[in-house]
């Protein structure tokens, strides 16, 4: 089933109800990224709930042409999460590398609600070699710094830096159908 | 490594690195900010770029995380309804400043100012807002009570660094007024949040040049600022400083002369600064801080974490040490409430330097 437009639509209108509504459909999505960016399960709930305020008050801000509704929702918590993750890191030094064990393995199983934005990038990923893979989960899934990723990995960083780069940019080739062409393409 | 869009300005291929780089686990401070001049430079096509590969990552993300979306838990799912009530779609700040033109944010805010009349009147904090006093005994007597049971923890929403500089010195709160809570308060809920990220932008400033000379250099340079006095909770009581707070910048400078050194361990001064477009309940925490011992005078930088909007006014509380995410509200030092928006200074003028010199806030900090 794919999610069904116009909840953000409808938050920017002043629709309380739309709130609601984005909760139920997209807080199983929220939470899942939080837990794989953060340690701390407080933080966790607490990276939720500021997600979601910043979804409600950035709702206005949605633009089907870029990105579906489900991958908005993404953007604005990996974003959030990114920074609490950079700060997080800031404070845990050298505890982060040891948590990432515990973390939530991915499921390659495609939701049923996935997008097809989201459908299109999982064709995309499994098209890219085993350790660009691996690199790639690491860095959008988890958040970790192309450092972070080289040390866990043994990959040089410029190794690194190279898999992430391509691999994004190759994303993004592949998002492109639904969303706008730019100047310099 | 940029893709082969054909595009032979090499600031593109810049563009797309530091694009790439920053959707996926985002970019440091230096690059970040090389990122904002390119975005400056290049105009919207910038700006497309970026939110391409933002998409590009999150719906990688969204694939990657496949089926495994377990349901919110439901103490979560509880907080976030009941926020979802309090919502003020529209009026809030934009979430990404990157993107965020300073025209559009100006009449968000403006409109913000407008729609938020009503309930200003009908009891705010801030209500009528030119009372000092009177905005502090609301503040005390509009205690934040939080069901909490089992692991159910806290709201959230305030997290605007921390300004610590190291453990807390030992020494007492000699000569500060105790500030008691009207009597009919309940139990606050004051969580400890010891784990709070340092400023890491106040403290980025810190370091490349002393406080008054940067507060003297955004004065000149054209910036609007307002200055705010902090006054004691005590009716005729003098300043203990002053607040100057650079909206457009989201950062300020906590001015404050004679305010001792706390000796009680695990405690610290704690700053908050209150949003026009956030619940009075949950102003913005500034960071935490101590005093150091001696020190008459000091002048520290802060930032706001967290985007203000309109800071309508700001407080100061003695807390737990890291600081907490809700003040119990029983110790206020000092609050102030903005006056009139001001526009920038002279250039001729030159604030004072305060005496004791600076606070180095990077000494003893973790990086």
């Amino acid at each position: 089933m794919t999610p069904g437009p116009g909840i953000l639509q409808r938050i920017a209108e002043g629709n309380r109800d739309a709130a609601r509504e984005l909760i139920d459909r997209y807080g199983g999505l929220v939470h899942a990224l939080a837990r794989r960016f953060l340690f701390d399960q407080a933080e966790v709930d607490d990276a939720v709930q500021e997600v979601f305020i910043a979804l409600w008050q950035s709702a206005e801000r949605f633009n089907p042409a870029i990105a579906s509704e489900e991958t908005f929702v993404a953007m604005v918590a990996r974003r959030r999460l990114i920074d609490r993750r950079r700060r997080a890191q800031r404070r845990n030094q050298g505890r982060v590398e040891a948590e990432i064990s515990s973390m939530p393995s991915e499921n390659h199983a495609p939701s049923p609600e996935v997008s097809e934005q989201a459908r299109r990038a999982l064709d995309l990923i499994r098209t890219l070699r085993p350790e660009q893979q691996t690199v790639l989960r690491m860095s959008l899934v988890q958040g970790l710094s192309h450092e972070q990723i080289s040390k866990l990995t043994g990959m040089p960083l410029g190794t690194v830096k190279t898999h992430v780069r391509r691999g994004l940019i190759a994303l993004r080739e592949a998002m492109k159908p639904l969303g706008a062409n730019t100047p310099e393409d | 490594m940029p893709p082969a869009d054909g595009h032979s300005d090499p600031r593109f291929a810049r563009l797309h690195e530091l694009a790439a780089d920053r959707a996926a686990s985002g970019l440091p401070p230096a690059e970040e900010a090389e990122l904002h001049l390119l975005l400056d430079e290049l105009g919207p096509a910038g700006d497309q770029i970026v939110d391409q590969y933002e998409a590009a990552a999150a719906a990688a993300s969204v694939a990657l995380i496949g089926a495994d979306r377990p349901a919110l838990p439901a103490a979560l799912r509880a907080r976030l309804l009941e926020h979802a009530g309090r919502a003020r779609p529209r009026l809030a700040p934009l979430l990404d400043d990157a993107h965020d033109h300073p025209a559009d944010r100006t009449a968000r805010v403006d409109d913000a100012r407008r729609r938020r009349f009503d309930w200003r009147i009908a009891g705010g904090w801030m209500a009528a807002a030119a009372s000092l006093l009177f905005a502090l005994a609301v503040w005390q007597t509009r205690p934040v009570v939080i069901p909490m049971t089992g692991d159910d923890r806290r709201l959230p929403l305030v997290d605007g660094g921390d300004l610590s500089m190291g453990p807390p010195a030992p020494v007492v709160m000699a000569g500060l007024p105790g500030v008691g809570n009207g009597g009919s308060v309940p139990a606050p809920i004051a969580p400890v949040q010891p784990s709070r990220d340092l400023n890491a932008a106040a403290r980025a400033l810190a370091n490349f040049e002393p406080p008054e000379l940067r507060l003297t250099g955004l004065k000149r340079s054209g910036q609007p600022f307002v200055t705010v006095p902090l006054l004691r909770p005590t009716a005729g009581s003098p300043a203990v400083g002053e607040i100057t707070w650079f909206p457009q910048r989201q950062e300020g400078f906590l001015d404050l002369h004679d305010v001792p050194t706390i000796e009680a361990p695990g405690d610290q001064y704690q700053l908050w600064i209150f949003d026009a477009l956030r619940d009075d309940r949950y102003p913005v925490d500034g960071g935490v801080f101590n005093v150091p011992a001696g020190q008459k005078r000091v002048l520290l930088p802060f930032a706001a974490r967290l985007p203000v909007a309109d800071a309508t006014s700001f407080a100061l509380t003695i807390e737990r040490a890291g600081g907490v995410v809700v003040s119990a509200r029983d110790r206020i030092i000092a609050a102030g409430v903005k006056p009139q928006a001001r526009t920038a200074e002279p250039a001729d003028h030159t604030p004072e330097v305060p005496r004791g010199g600076p606070l180095q806030f990077d000494a003893g900090v973790p990086k």
